[in-house]
């Protein structure tokens, strides 16, 4: 399901959006952990309540925050949701709502460890992650 | 003289030649001659006399022979022909019977005296056959007897007419007629005084009838009444047909005449009879129509106030319920607390008693319409037993249930009358029964197909009770509307009795039944049947709501019973069900989707954290326990989906599986611990005057683009959605919309074509907008184009394609 070549957090993209600002970096890695946290909440949610459309509308949403943060597995994965949201596969619905999780954990471990060394990741940390 | 004598012998010879001719003729005419001289017994008999009593021409015959052989009854006759008073020129004539052949026949003899040559009385006479006559006259007799016979037998009269010489009808009738008209003996024939007596009313219409069949030939069936001289009325019906003669003129009428008058008696009393029954009848029913009115608005003015009053006094109980709810949530001391929770029941529990009222007013009226929708029996089961659950628990009841697996997703009736009367039945048996230090207090509800077909099912609801137990004779007025089993019940148990004649009624209604049996102090059983439609609804849903699930199921200590009714429930719904032996197994459980665990006593508890950390990341763990062992499991396991037992519905089975399955990802979200990233937030400074518009919904791209567009050293304001990018549009002069596509309430094509169509009309300039969209598929950028928009970027956008995009659009005035 995860292209190989896409890593759990590429830092190049917020540098190329924004430019060398940790700080407003960091920040954007945390506003998105917490909506991503808010977003996977209400996809389950959706989910249990077979509304695949939703389930559709609000991965679209997170892909977006996902891709600009440079968390690439989570942003491909969200679109493999939007798609199968689409045709209401509940079945791969729900295996990549699993695998968002558990890429999302993996974003979550990159910031961590990221804040904890307090100095940029490289480029290649996440890419065996899954 | 010669002459004389040659004449004398032709004279003789003519005489004989005529005397022969004569004896022929006789003869021919079947006349037998015979004559006898008493005196000297000579006699002659001649042949045709001799064939004609069969006897042969040369038979010797005699006198007495011919008396011999004449019927006893008649031989007397014959002692005449030896009288001395034999005179000259009598004539003895008389008829007799011979036997000839074994046939007796009829011979008429007739004869007389005269002198013969030697001066002696001789008689001669002639004798026929009468036979035919005979037999002619007595049929004849016969029937005229026979008529006669009948005639008087039915009182009918008979009369006739017939035209005379001078074309005049003479009438005449006979004695019955006469008798049955009151006429005198000689007024028969008078038809004057047939006419006289007629009633004034049918005289014209009866005489002119005669007249018309008498003109016409046509037959003559009339009835008339006569009045006889001594009073009364006769009622006559009258018949006769026309003769004719050789020349089919008409020459008399015959007919007869019935006397109806006790049939017309009987008629009339027998009509004032029935308008006597018919008054009496009319009276009657109008006396209990009446009654009936009277009885339906008595009726009827009960259940209205009832209605009302019942309807009058909820409105403010549901007030005083508010009330009460609103006061438990203020600060109470415990005895305040107690008195609101009494005070709480007591309103609900009238507001329950004026439901009731209700419910069976309206069933009494007939008012009481049932629904026909797809309903879940499952859902109603497990609604009844969640509130009940609380009840029996309190009461230390053990409540089970025990639900058929085969009973159909959905059925075909009314859920909430089908709620009704388990919510009822089951609330009664918790009513009546408790546990003792002798005895455990017990309630079993069981669900079970009594019959189906392709059309209809047939299910029966049984609750069972060891309670108090109901006594024969009460058991029959149960179901009658406000009777307890006794007036000891509801001092002790209270109740209004109106819950059993509302099943009852209910059920009937529905097309089922309730049978109760009962013993008293031995419990009782209340079985409910009831038909169902099959589903028309949802044929189109999946039959199996596990299919293709793998469930493997581990049972530490619980019922071997428990255990086969979860398998039993789970492969009904199309789960691949493995039932393991020993914890050991656990290792063949990792391709299976959950693993159900049956533990009934918490000293197995410890086990279970073994179990879960033996088992794969995809399997879902699922602990199935006790009640009243929840809490206690839920301390070691906080995240795993417990499903209650005993009692355990159907519907929580299914759905605890579901829930393991569908809501995992929900706990583990826990994991993300944002606490420990936080970090002060820089505030983005927002210019005053912003020559671009940000039309996006999603914080995090909101935060981004304006940090972007701020490093490049443009001033923006954001808008949340295409209907708030509008609002702003129209508030400010912008040189560039930078807009989002998918967006809530209005997106931002539509907010294009929006914009695009108020410029069009106040023939302003067109402002520059740019789709900056996450969808990136083929097409989207000419969708972009088709609906105003000017460019098109996908994002995420890099700060140097954003100078660009807004370089080649933003305009300097």
């Amino acid at each position: 399901m995860i292209e190989p070549n896409l890593k759990v957090l590429n830092k190049d993209i917020m540098l190329d959006l924004i430019g060398d600002d940790p700080v407003m970096i960091r920040q954007f890695e945390i506003d998105f952990l917490k909506q991503a946290k808010e977003s996977l909440q209400k996809i389950i949610l959706m989910y249990n309540q077979d509304s695949f459309t939703a389930v559709k509308e609000e991965a679209h949403f997170l892909k977006t925050s996902a891709a600009a943060v440079g968390a690439e597995q989570t942003s491909h994965l969200l679109k493999a949701l939007e798609v199968s949201g689409d045709v209401g596969d509940k079945q791969k619905c729900k295996h990549l709502i699993l695998e968002i999780k558990s890429s999302l954990k993996q974003v979550h471990g990159a910031i961590i460890d990221d804040s904890s060394s307090n100095s940029s990741m490289p480029s290649s940390q996440g890419d065996n992650a899954l | 003289m010669a002459n004389q004598n040659k004449k004398q012998p032709t004279k003789i010879v003519f005489a004989e030649s005529k005397l022969h001719r004569l004896s022929h003729a006789i003869s021919g005419a079947d006349i037998g001659i015979w004559e006898f001289t008493p005196c000297t017994e000579e006699c002659y008999f001649s042949p045709k006399l001799k064939e004609l009593i069969g006897l042969s021409i040369d038979h010797p015959l005699t006198l007495n022979e011919l008396r011999a052989r004449t019927s006893p009854t008649y031989q007397h006759h014959f002692n005449i022909f030896h009288s001395d008073n034999l005179t000259l020129g009598m004539q003895c004539n008389f008829d007799f019977k011979i036997k000839i052949a074994e046939t007796e026949r009829w011979f008429e003899l007739r004869s007389e005296v005269f002198l013969n040559e030697d001066n002696h009385s001789t008689i001669t006479g002639s004798l026929t056959d009468r036979t035919q006559e005979k037999e002619a006259l007595t049929a004849l007799k016969f029937a005229i007897e026979a008529r006669d016979n009948a005639l008087d037998a039915g009182d009918i009269g008979n009369w006739q007419a017939e035209l005379n010489s001078d074309n005049e009808w003479i009438w005449s009738w006979d004695s019955r007629a006469n008798k049955m008209f009151a006429l005198q003996p000689e007024d028969i024939g008078n038809i004057e005084r047939w006419a006289q007596q007629l009633h004034p009313d049918d005289k014209e219409s009866a005489i002119n009838a005669v007249q018309h069949s008498l003109t016409t030939g046509e037959l003559y069936d009339e009835q008339y009444r006569s009045v006889p001289p001594h009073g009364g009325v006769i009622y006559v019906h009258a018949k006769a047909k026309i003769g004719r003669d050789d020349q089919n003129r008409i020459c008399r009428i015959d007919g007869v005449c019935v006397n109806q008058t006790p049939f017309f008696n009987i008629q009339a009393e027998l009509q004032e009879a029935n308008d006597k029954a018919e008054a009496r009848v009319k009276t009657r029913t109008l006396e209990l129509q009446q009654a009936k009115e009277r009885a339906e608005q008595a009726n009827q003015t009960k259940s209205s106030f009832l209605s009302m009053m019942s309807h009058e006094l909820r409105t403010p109980m549901n007030a005083v319920l508010g009330s009460l709810d609103l006061l438990s949530l203020s600060k109470q001391t415990p005895e305040s607390r107690e008195l609101i929770e009494t005070a709480t029941t007591s309103a609900k529990n009238l507001i329950f008693i004026l439901n009731d009222i209700l419910d069976i007013n309206k069933i009494e009226a007939g008012k009481m319409q049932l629904e026909q929708r797809d309903f879940s029996i499952t859902e109603v089961i497990d609604n009844v037993v969640q509130i009940y659950y609380p009840i029996a628990n309190g009461k230390q009841i053990k409540l089970d249930v025990t639900e058929d697996p085969t009973i159909p997703k959905y059925l075909e009736g009314d859920a909430v009358k089908v709620r009704q009367i388990i919510f009822n039945l089951l609330g009664n048996a918790l009513k009546f029964t408790s546990t003792t230090t002798d005895k455990l207090g017990e309630v079993q509800l069981n669900i079970n197909i009594v019959e189906h077909n392709s059309i209809i099912y047939k299910v029966a609801f049984s609750i069972i009770d060891n309670g108090i137990g109901i006594e024969k004779e009460t058991q029959k007025k149960l179901f009658t509307p406000f009777i307890q089993a006794q007036r000891s019940t509801t001092r002790e148990y209270g109740g209004t009795g109106l819950g059993l004649a509302i099943c009852g009624n209910l059920a009937q209604l529905m097309g089922g039944e309730i049978v109760l049996t009962s013993c008293p102090n031995e419990g009782a059983t209340f079985k409910v049947e009831l038909p169902f439609w099959r589903s028309k609804q949802h044929t189109d849903e999946p039959i199996y709501q596990l299919e293709g699930t793998k469930i493997v199921l581990l049972n530490l200590d619980e019922t071997h019973n428990t255990q086969e009714l979860i398998r039993q429930h789970l492969e009904s719904e199309g789960a691949l069900m493995k039932v393991l032996d020993s914890e050991s197994q656990l290792a063949s459980a990792r391709e299976y989707d959950s693993l159900l665990v049956l533990v009934g006593s918490h000293q197995h508890f410890a086990q279970l954290k073994n179990i879960q950390h033996k088992l794969s990341e995809s399997s879902h763990l699922i602990v199935a326990t006790c009640r009243n062992e929840i809490s206690t499991l839920r301390q070691i396991l906080p995240h795993t989906t417990i499903l209650p037992l005993h009692p355990m519905t159907r519907l929580q089975l299914i759905n605890s599986i579901h829930k393991s399955m569908d809501n995992e990802l929900c706990l583990d979200l826990d994991e993300l611990d944002l606490e420990q990233l936080s970090i002060e937030e820089t505030a983005q400074p927002i210019s005053d005057k912003a020559g671009i518009l940000v039309v996006e919904d999603n914080p995090l791209n909101q935060k981004l683009i304006l940090k972007q567009l701020s490093t490049l050293g443009y001033s923006c304001d954001l808008a949340h959605d295409g209907l708030d990018g509008i609002e702003h549009w129209k508030n400010a002069d912008y040189k560039l919309i930078l807009t989002d596509c998918h967006m809530p309430k209005l997106d931002g094509y539509d907010m294009t074509k929006k914009i695009r169509e108020l410029e069009k009309e106040s023939g302003e300039k067109a402002i520059p907008i740019v789709a900056v969209t996450g969808a990136a598929m083929t097409g989207d950028a000419d969708h972009c184009l088709s609906t105003g928009m000017n460019d098109f970027v996908s994002k995420p956008i890099i700060l140097k394609d954003l100078k660009e995009v807004v370089e080649r659009w933003y305009v300097n005035d």
